[in-house]
Formats: structure tokens, C-alpha cells, sequence
């Protein structure tokens, strides 16, 4: 029965069809577009994600979902996809809305309605209620691009992320409320919990990517609130028109899938292809590196004449508190100390000024929140005691100290060093084996490098190769290669006590009595303590325990462990110097124990320019290094 | 003409078995907070609040209706994932969260505001934070 439906309504609709084929209007709206050569717009290619591929040697959809194309050849076929959707739309039902492709790609039909406007005088308009309620949940005005900083403590996040905010307009009083607008989201929709597979899949593309709508306040949530990552705003320059393509087209791809590749067609990349698919004046992708790295983007969209109109720093949680915190005399931070420790409000409190009751619940308040962001949701001491603090808050008839945070121009992530970086050198040895050094690295931030944009404390290393060419021995060598580095050593103060941690995974050259220059993979990783000696994080000294596992060609695998400490001095933002010994001892192999100690100092010339002179001290010998680097 | 047919049944057939998302209601979930769980917000609101990752063409669950939120689920949604932050702004009587809270309830901020620090005990204290619960505390001082 339900196939006879099925079967009787698609006799009548394929007549249906058949009838409406015949108007004059389709054959003209056909004709038309073939004449203006529409298939060939750059924004027809940018709604279907044409892009060149391979090498640049073919250009076809980079959407990997058959339902977004109406011809069956439509991912590599411009002319074909457009003659299906004129011919579809023109041919449209009346209902019901799923099946009208007006409706189920509304920036198509706009883009195509607006070409041909002069020369046709009437248009397959349909009703489409479901598209115009998301369009008026959103109330696009304008659009900003967000970017959500260095988050070392998930892989995936260690280089940002960034999203479109669609911006409603300010409501009746002239204000703004960010919390209410909507949020584009591109992201992968990883199907597993092992960080392997999650690795490997993302590399290579095996997730698919999805792009959704979110309200803009889960993720302030999420990021400024769960992952006290600060959020930088950046509003685009971009008409009406293009805001409501925007929204139009991201309706189109709702139920489109993406391969979802992590280096190149990743979160930032495709809010590129949106906002060039929206207004087709807009030429960013090609400014885009091949591996796409979100903080770059930021850079990319600021260096685009004309683009960021200006932008605005959401402060996270975290620095929140920190703000609060210094504006706190010392006898309130004392106070403040107390407060958390004893994790109760001593009845003595109220005998300070309503004033200093008010900062110091505020600030500790703050200090939950960041602290605990988990904790104060569930029960336990957490919420008992932020809880008392809200109640002893809300009986303070003051308002809140308002916090205006600028942040400072080596905050700023558009303003950073380029995320690759060349380097060429010398290498002087005392046993007499100098080399040349050639490095390349994909990404991103060292300890040593110029700190604006980046997270004083970290360093994030992706795809770091160092080669040498031996004078002596004359011949090439790879002297250092880091798949994976990520090295996090944020200082300890009263309110943060947090471990400091570091991990990689790479090649090394190995030069001991063990196996003399060969190479093992490495898999590597420590932890300990980070103090701060002098201002926060520009004097600090890092002690702690780290192992490493080598495994080498036809050779047993070396393990070790041993105390390791690292001392950072920053003399200026552009003149870096770390010291950093080890003492290994191996638990396999002929010699036990293993010592190496680095001193490195760095002088950036500017954002793109640096000179780093490193010593290295390894049981038996020396070498100083001598190199320049070029960042991009 | 056969183009035609073949696109629009490929349309038809994709929508109509299309994967229906936000199966789970309005359910927080972990999807968009991680599945390890080690964020805030995912391990306290099992089953009982918000989809967020949903798609655009997500099909109607009770909360989400295409890819935005259902117009009667608005205050209800904003209540159950804000609530921590709505918490300590009515305790300080002022701050974003509440602003946003009182402006998709229609209610003036200037009233709204001392009436929420005023009332900060009846309203997240005695409930609980049972989001319901705040919600119908704040409807009684929105006028």
C-alpha cells in the first residue's frame, strides 16, 4: 500500500513536471544563464565549493555529499549543476517545502535571481516557512569572525579555533546582547575516544565535517567559562546582502557533510568559504597558507585591506579573575587567600567596608568559577561555598567594580609571529664535526620566540624537521625531527597550581655510547612544578621529573627517566634566553647515564626575522649552534 | 527533464531519510563539551537540558527546530545553560548574562536586575538551580 502511495504520487509528480517544463519562462531562464556564462561567476563556484584540487590540477566541489548537488554530475560540473537547479526551481511545487529547491537552497536561488532579474520579468518565487524562521532566529546584520585562543590541554584546540558570529542588529535601547546572536560552527564529527585513531582520522580526512548553528552563549560557555580561553572578536565588512547570503548559503550546506581534514580543509578554512561564497568580493582563501592554522587566519583576515572593521576582546573567565585580583590591595588579596583556603567566610568579614567585602567576594567568586568551572555545578564543597558567597554577594547593595580589560598589544593573536618557520645555520663542534643546518617547521611557537599573540608559558611545536650537513663527513642528516610537541609550563601562584607538563613525539639523532649517530623515533614527556622568580612569567624555573622511551633500528628500545629543569629569563619581549639540563639515567644499554644541558638565547628582529645562538652540552661533547630564522 | 526528476528525488529522498539529529530532546549531551567529560556543564546536565551541536535542517526535536532555537524553548534553554553565570550575576545585581536573560524575556533590565539580587536567595538558593524553578522566580519580578 505504502509503495503504491509512493509509486502514485511520483506518476503524478514526474507529469507534473513534464507540464511545467514546457513554459516559456524556464526555456528563457536557461537561455539567459548560458548567455551570461552564469555557471562561470566566481560566486556560483564558490556556492558549490568549486576549488582546485589535486595539486591545482582539477578543480571540483570540496563537498563530499551527493544531496548538495542537483545533477548528478554537479561536484565537478558547474554548467550541469546550474541548468539542474534552474530547471528544478522553475518546475518547483508549491509544497510541500522539502521538496521545493528554492527553499532548500535559498543563496542559489537569490544568486541566480539576482543575475538574471534584468532580463526575466517573473520568477518561480515559493513559500519556504522553515528557512525564513532560521532566518529570523538569526536577524543577520553583520558578521564577525571569533577566535578562541590556545587551548594546550585538548590537541585538537592547541592551535585555536575560530567561528562566524552572525550579529544581530542592536535592539530598540541601542544595545547589543552577543549572548543572543548565533554562531557558525564548522567541526568534525569525531566518532572515536582514542587519541590515535582521532589523530589519524583527522589527518587524513576520514571524519566527516558538519556545519551548525549555535546560540553564541554556549559557546562563551564552553570557551570562555569551561576552557578559560579568551575569545577575540573580529567584525567584518561585509553588506547586507552578503550577511544574508551568508545565512542563506549555511542553510544550504545544514545537511551537507565535508570531509573534515585537520590541517588543510579544517574549522577556519571553511569560514573562509563561507564568507567568499557570501560576498564574491571577498578573496581570502588564497591568502590562506596550506596548512591552516586558525591563529593564521586571523592574521589573514587583518591583513586583508578593507576587511575587520575593528575588533573586541572577550576576556575569559580565567583572566577575569586575575584582573579582579590585582586590583585588590594587599591586606583584600590576603583576605581573599584566607577566604578560599579556609573554603568559608570568617565572621570577621563584615567588618570590613562594604567596599573591600564587595571586591574580595567578587574576585572569589571569579576564582570558583575558573577554578572549579566543573566542580561548582555538582555537589560538594565547591557550590556549598560558592553558594555562601552569592548569598553574602547579593546582600551587598554595591554594583560590581566595572572590569574594563584592554588587552595589550602582545595579546593580540592577529599581531603574531607567522606560524612556519625557516631556519638556516652553523653548527661548531669541539669533537670537529661542524655541519650547515637547514629546519623547517610548520608550527608554531617556541619558548623563545617573540611572545605577542602567543601563550607566554606554552610552546606548541607541529612538523618541526632540523637537518645538518656534515662538513667532515660530508654528508646530510636529519639532526631533530618533532611530529608533535607541546610543552606547558605555566608559573605557580597563590591562585594557580597548576602542573606543568610537556610531551613529544619525533625522530631524534642519538649520539652516545648506546648507538652513535643513529636515529630512534622518541616518545618522550615529563612533568613538574613552574615558579616564578621575578614578575609572573618573565623569570621562571622549571624542576620536574621526564622519561623518554627511544626505539632504534635492530636495537633494543632505550627508556630513561631523570630530574630535568628549565630556567627562562625573558630580558625584553624580543630577547628570550632558556636554560634547560636533563640527567637521564637509562634503565637499558651500555651507558646508564645520560646528561645533556642547552643553553638558548634568541633576538627577535621583528615578527618575521630571528637570531638564535644555542650551546649544548651532551656527555662528551660540545657544539654551539648559530642560527637565523625566517617566520611566515 | 530526467536531470530534473533524478535531482528532485535525490533531494526528496535525502530530507526524508535524512539522520534525525537532537534525538535526545533537549538534551545537553556531550558533544559539544567533549565526550571525556572533563568540562563543565556536561557532567551535570545528563538527559534533562539543551542539544547544542545541532544541524541546520536538524529536524524538530522539542527544543531545536532547524538549526535554531524553538521560540517557546528560548528562556527555558538560555536559563538551563547560563545558570551558573546568571547565578553570580543577580548576586552582583548587574552583568551580561542577566542583561541577555532580560532581554529575551521582554523585561527592563533597570527593574529586572535589583529585583533578581533582591530575591537571589528565593529564586537559586531555595530552587536548588533547578532551571525551571529560576525561570518561573524570574518571571514573577519581570514585569
Amino acid at each position: 500500500m505504502r509503495y503504491l502511495f509512493i509509486l502514485f504520487f511520483f506518476l503524478n509528480f514526474s507529469s507534473f513536471v513534464l507540464a511545467e517544463a514546457t513554459k516559456p519562462d524556464l526555456v528563457q531562464a536557461l537561455q539567459m544563464a548560458k548567455q551570461k556564462k552564469l555557471s562561470g561567476q566566481r560566486q556560483w563556484q564558490k556556492l558549490l565549493h568549486f576549488e582546485p584540487q589535486l595539486l591545482g590540477l582539477k578543480t571540483y566541489s570540496q563537498i563530499d555529499s551527493q544531496r548538495f548537488f542537483l545533477s548528478p554530475n554537479g561536484s565537478t560540473d558547474l554548467d550541469a549543476e546550474l541548468e539542474a537547479n534552474i530547471k528544478a526551481m522553475w518546475q518547483a511545487p508549491d509544497s510541500p517545502e522539502e521538496l521545493i529547491p528554492q527553499c532548500n537552497y535559498p543563496a542559489r536561488y537569490q544568486f541566480i535571481k539576482k543575475h538574471l532579474a534584468p532580463e526575466i520579468s517573473s520568477f518561480p518565487d515559493r513559500k519556504c516557512p522553515r528557512f525564513e524562521k532560521y532566518k529570523n532566529a538569526l536577524q543577520g546584520d553583520s558578521v564577525s569572525l571569533v577566535f578562541s585562543s590556545f587551548y594546550l590541554n585538548n590537541p585538537s584546540s592547541a592551535f585555536g579555533h575560530t567561528l562566524i558570529r552572525i550579529n544581530k542588529a542592536p535592539s530598540a535601547d541601542g544595545k547589543r546582547y552577543e549572548l543572543l546572536d548565533y554562531g557558525l560552527n564548522y567541526a568534525a564529527e569525531a566518532d572515536t575516544g582514542n587519541a590515535l585513531f582521532y589523530a589519524l582520522k583527522g589527518l587524513f580526512g576520514f571524519f566527516p565535517g558538519k556545519f551548525t548553528s549555535v546560540p553564541y552563549y554556549y559557546k562563551v560557555r564552553e570557551y570562555s567559562h569551561a576552557e578559560a580561553r579568551d575569545l577575540w572578536e573580529y567584525e567584518l565588512n561585509v553588506n547586507s546582502e552578503a550577511v544574508a547570503m551568508m545565512i542563506a548559503h549555511v542553510w544550504e550546506l545544514g545537511p551537507a557533510y565535508i570531509d573534515y581534514w585537520y590541517l588543510t580543509e579544517n574549522c577556519s578554512y571553511h569560514m573562509f568559504s563561507l564568507l567568499e561564497a557570501a560576498d564574491p568580493n571577498i578573496d581570502i582563501i588564497s591568502r590562506v597558507k596550506k596548512w591552516v592554522i586558525p591563529s593564521d587566519t586571523v592574521k589573514d583576515a587583518w591583513n586583508t585591506d578593507g576587511l575587520v572593521k575593528n575588533f573586541h576582546y572577550r576576556p575569559s573567565i580565567r583572566t577575569e579573575f586575575f584582573h579582579r585580583l590585582k586590583a585588590l590591595a594587599d591586606e583584600d588579596q590576603k583576605e581573599l587567600k584566607k577566604l578560599i583556603e579556609d573554603k568559608k567566610i570568617p565572621a570577621s568579614f563584615t567588618q570590613k567596608s562594604e567596599l573591600q567585602q564587595r571586591d574580595i567576594l567578587d574576585a572569589s567568586i571569579d576564582f570558583m568559577d575558573f577554578k572549579y568551572a566543573k566542580e561548582v555545578q555538582m555537589e560538594g564543597w565547591q557550590k556549598d561555598f560558592k553558594t555562601s558567597l552569592l548569598v553574602s554577594r547579593s546582600q551587598i547593595s554595591l554594583p560590581t567594580a566595572p572590569l574594563k580589560i584592554s588587552p595589550e598589544q602582545k595579546d593580540m593573536p592577529h599581531l603574531g609571529h607567522g606560524s612556519r618557520r625557516l631556519g638556516l645555520g652553523y653548527l661548531g663542534s669541539e669533537m670537529g664535526d661542524d655541519a650547515y643546518l637547514f629546519g623547517i617547521k610548520h608550527a608554531l611557537h617556541d619558548r623563545v620566540d617573540l611572545i605577542t599573540g602567543y601563550p607566554e608559558y606554552a610552546a606548541i611545536t607541529f612538523g618541526d624537521f632540523q637537518f645538518s650537513y656534515s662538513r667532515l663527513r660530508e654528508r646530510m642528516e636529519l639532526e631533530d625531527f618533532a611530529l608533535f610537541e607541546v610543552i606547558s609550563f605555566s608559573p605557580l601562584s597563590t591562585f594557580n597550581k597548576s602542573l606543568s607538563w610537556r610531551i613529544k613525539l619525533g625522530v631524534e639523532k642519538i649520539e652516545d655510547e648506546n648507538c652513535l649517530n643513529c636515529h630512534g623515533a622518541v616518545l618522550s614527556g615529563g612533568a613538574g612544578y613552574t615558579f616564578s622568580l621575578y614578575d609572573e612569567s618573565r623569570v621562571t624555573l622549571f624542576t620536574g621529573l621526564r622519561g623518554a622511551a627511544y626505539y632504534i633500528h635492530d636495537q633494543d628500545r632505550i627508556t630513561g627517566l631523570g630530574p630535568s629543569a628549565e630556567f627562562r629569563f625573558r630580558w625584553k619581549d624580543q630577547l628570550i634566553t632558556t636554560l634547560e639540563s636533563w640527567h637521564r639515567f637509562n634503565f637499558e644499554g651500555q651507558h646508564r647515564s645520560f646528561m645533556e644541558t642547552n643553553l638558548k638565547t634568541q633576538y627577535s628582529f621583528n615578527k618575521s626575522w630571528a637570531l638564535q645562538v644555542l650551546g649544548t652540552d651532551v656527555r662528551y661533547d660540545q657544539k654551539a649552534m648559530l642560527q637565523l630564522f625566517y617566520f611566515y | 527533464m530526467k536531470l530534473t526528476i533524478i535531482a528532485l528525488l535525490t533531494v526528496f529522498s535525502n530530507l526524508v531519510f535524512a539522520k534525525p539529529y537532537g534525538d535526545a530532546g533537549c538534551g545537553l549531551g556531550n558533544q559539544i563539551f567533549g565526550k571525556d567529560e572533563n568540562q563543565v556543564l556536561a557532567a551535570t546536565t545528563n538527559g534533562s537540558s539543551y542539544t547544542q551541536l545541532f544541524g541546520i535542517l536538524s529536524g524538530t526535536s522539542g527544543c531545536v527546530d532547524d538549526g535554531a532555537m524553538a521560540q517557546n524553548k528560548q528562556v527555558p534553554a538560555f536559563i538551563e545553560v547560563n545558570k551558573v553565570a546568571l547565578a553570580t550575576d543577580s548576586a552582583r545585581g548587574e552583568g551580561e548574562t542577566l542583561a541577555g536573560l532580560a532581554q529575551l524575556m521582554g523585561c527592563s533590565m533597570n527593574q529586572f536586575a535589583p529585583a533578581m539580587k533582591k530575591n537571589y536567595n528565593k529564586i537559586f538558593v531555595q530552587t536548588e538551580m533547578n532551571p525551571a524553578s529560576i525561570e518561573a522566580g524570574a518571571r514573577s519580578v519581570c514585569l
